[in-house]
């Protein structure tokens, strides 16, 4: 059992891939937090596309992977923020017409020059290819992270729950939201090398969407959340390496066996509480409180 | 000291014209709500009362005129010492927060980089909740209350920010006849306690029942005073353009929607309207 822990960690990379994944999921299960409670479950899928359009645009130019994918992931969240704000046009409308854009223009320029691109392990992550740059800029985003999201936590929770009054209570709102965007295109473009593009959608809802089910409280969701990211990080880093599978679809269905385990739990859970209910209100014995029926 | 904040009127409207883009929805208002005023503004649905307590918050476009808050032009930031209460029905109520965690919400601003609350943010979160009759319910999430205790929970994170002029949207639509009067008390104690309140409503026998003073609006302000003068029947016609009748009953005015089909019963009356939006 333990050599199937330590073996791996005699290979430098993986040493470094392991490093990238705490970082990654981490940050990736505090975020979800807030992109599930505010319904933009697809901005990590579009933003991921929006990675892909400006590393082929970067590639081609010969300037450095990681230049081309912050330039186009944080054009597209300033891009999807100002389109968002046009009434009548939702976040989901705003993500579709933005990152799409920029996917297209990515996938035409490499159709028009030729380069050398590992297109799959930009698809689907590949802890090989895990170096010191990538490191650095998940250790980087990891940082301005933990201080922006505990330096705007009242007002990032404020807006993510009531915007309007948040905004009546002298909380810049507009600025909040921009924030948020750009975290999410920093940490994006942090995961990419780990998850890949197609798989960071789901590393950016799931282990909310199972912390969601497990908890009641703020504080506590975010904590389990985060929790869960480093979780289903390092499980899915370890399959990785032993069953030689991309680590984005290792740690993508770690979190989803995690979450189909937390739903059928939780399933089963509400209806022995529902029997237990049923059984105790035989007649001459009921009394229900209307209040606790429900809440949950 | 003689600044204007100590001796203004809590709020003044003038020429103020709104809407969003370039629509107008609001034509010329004038409205001056002194200190300690409680104000009902009525009006047909899409006559602009939400409108209203948008320009004052500074989020309706403005074409024209004036906003002032004890004095201060309202420009655009949100006026201090304001509380608002919106229509329910805009939040999550599944959303993870108890009923103490929404109202210390409403204090974000002093430690605005702290992310948590201090002992004394708490003490006065759990007093606020203690005077809207909330204690017992403050670790409830926002699922597990009433239509009553909901807005009340909404008027206790608007207090916690010391609001001095409270703006509620509709505080007693789709709620039963014990939720309305239980939200109207609350109301008419903060009233009491020296808070000036504009609050919106359909209920045209709640507004004679219980608010001095009545705004009728219809993109304009079609009267002002209080309800025994205003809700007459010229008056009624002219905002809502539909023929009403007013009874006077014992010293206050009843209305009545003048249907052909029998007489109506006094009590139902004016059912809220079941909003679509
Ligand atoms: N955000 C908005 N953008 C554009 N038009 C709006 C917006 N909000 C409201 N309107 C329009 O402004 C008009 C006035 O709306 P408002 O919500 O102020 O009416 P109201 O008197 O509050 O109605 P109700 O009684 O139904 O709440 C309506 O015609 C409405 O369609
Ligand atoms: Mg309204």
């Amino acid at each position: 059992m333990s050599e199937l822990l330590l073996v791996p960690l005699e290979y430098a990379f993986f040493g470094r891939a392991l490093l990238a994944g705490l970082l990654i999921g981490a940050m990736s299960g505090a975020l979800s937090v807030f992109v599930v409670l505010r319904r933009m479950s697809y901005i990590g899928h579009g933003l991921a596309h929006a990675v892909l359009g400006g590393v082929a645009v970067g590639v081609a130019m010969g300037v450095d992977l990681y230049v081309g994918a912050i330039a186009a992931t944080a054009l597209a969240a300033v891009l999807i923020d100002r389109v968002t704000r046009r009434r009548g046009l939702h976040a989901d409308a705003a993500i579709g017409v933005v990152t799409t854009t920029i996917f297209a223009i990515g996938v035409g320029t490499l159709a028009l020059v030729p380069t050398r691109v590992n297109l799959e392990a930009l698809l689907f992550g590949n802890i090989l290819g895990v170096n010191r740059t990538d490191l650095s800029v998940a250790a980087a985003v990891g940082a301005a992270f933990l201080v922006l999201v505990v330096v705007r936590y009242k007002a990032l929770v404020f807006t993510t729950f009531d915007p309007e009054v948040a905004r009546v209570h002298g909380i810049r709102v507009d600025r909040i939201e921009l924030l948020f965007s750009l975290l999410t295109a920093a940490v994006v473009v942090a995961s990419v090398r780990v998850l890949g593009v197609l798989l960071i959608a789901a590393a950016v809802v799931l282990p909310a969407a199972i912390a969601r089910l497990l908890t009641r409280g703020f504080a506590a969701m975010l904590a389990l959340s985060t929790a869960l990211g480093v979780l289903t990080a390092v499980v899915g880093l370890y399959l990785s390496f032993h069953v030689d599978v991309p680590s984005g679809p290792t740690i993508v269905v770690t979190g989803a066996l995690l979450f189909v385990l937390a739903f059928v739990g939780t399933a089963v859970a509400g209806r022995l509480g529902l029997a237990r209910a049923r059984r105790d209100a035989r007649p001459g014995t009921i009394d229900v409180d209307p209040i606790a029926n429900v809440s949950r | 000291m003689d600044t204007p904040e100590l001796t203004a009127p809590a709020l003044a409207l003038r020429g103020l014209a709104a809407g969003y883009g370039g629509a107008r929805i609001l034509h010329g208002l004038d409205l001056q709500v002194d200190r300690g005023e409680l104000v009902g503004l009525v009006g047909p649905s899409g006559s602009g009362k939400t409108t209203v307590l948008r320009a004052i918050l500074a989020r309706a476009d403005r074409h024209a005129g004036t906003v002032e808050v004890f004095g201060r032009a309202v420009e655009r930031r949100v006026p201090a010492r304001v509380g608002y209460v919106p229509q329910l029905g805009s939040v999550d109520l599944d959303f993870p927060l108890t009923v103490l965690q929404v109202v210390l919400l409403g204090e974000s601003e002093r430690g605005r980089s702290r992310p948590w609350f201090t002992r004394a943010e708490r003490r006065r979160a759990l007093e606020v909740l203690d005077e809207l009759g909330l204690a017992e319910l403050s670790s409830r999430s926002l699922r597990a209350l009433s239509g009553g205790q909901l807005q009340r929970t909404f008027l206790a994170r608007a207090l916690v920010r010391d609001a001095r002029l409270l703006l509620l949207d509709e505080p007693t639509s789709g709620v039963d006849l014990a939720t309305r009067r239980d939200v109207l008390a609350t109301v008419s104690a903060l009233h009491q306690r020296g808070l000036t309140v504009v609050l919106t409503t359909h209920d045209l026998n709640m507004v004679a029942a219980h608010l001095p003073r009545t705004v009728c609006l219809n993109g304009r302000i079609t009267a002002d005073g209080p309800p025994a003068q205003v809700l007459t029947p010229q008056v009624l016609q002219a905002t809502y353009g539909a023929p009403m009748r007013v009874i006077h009953d014992r010293g206050r005015v009843v209305v009545v929607d003048d249907a052909p089909l029998g007489p109506p019963a006094p009590a139902l009356v004016f059912p809220e309207r079941r909003r679509a939006s």
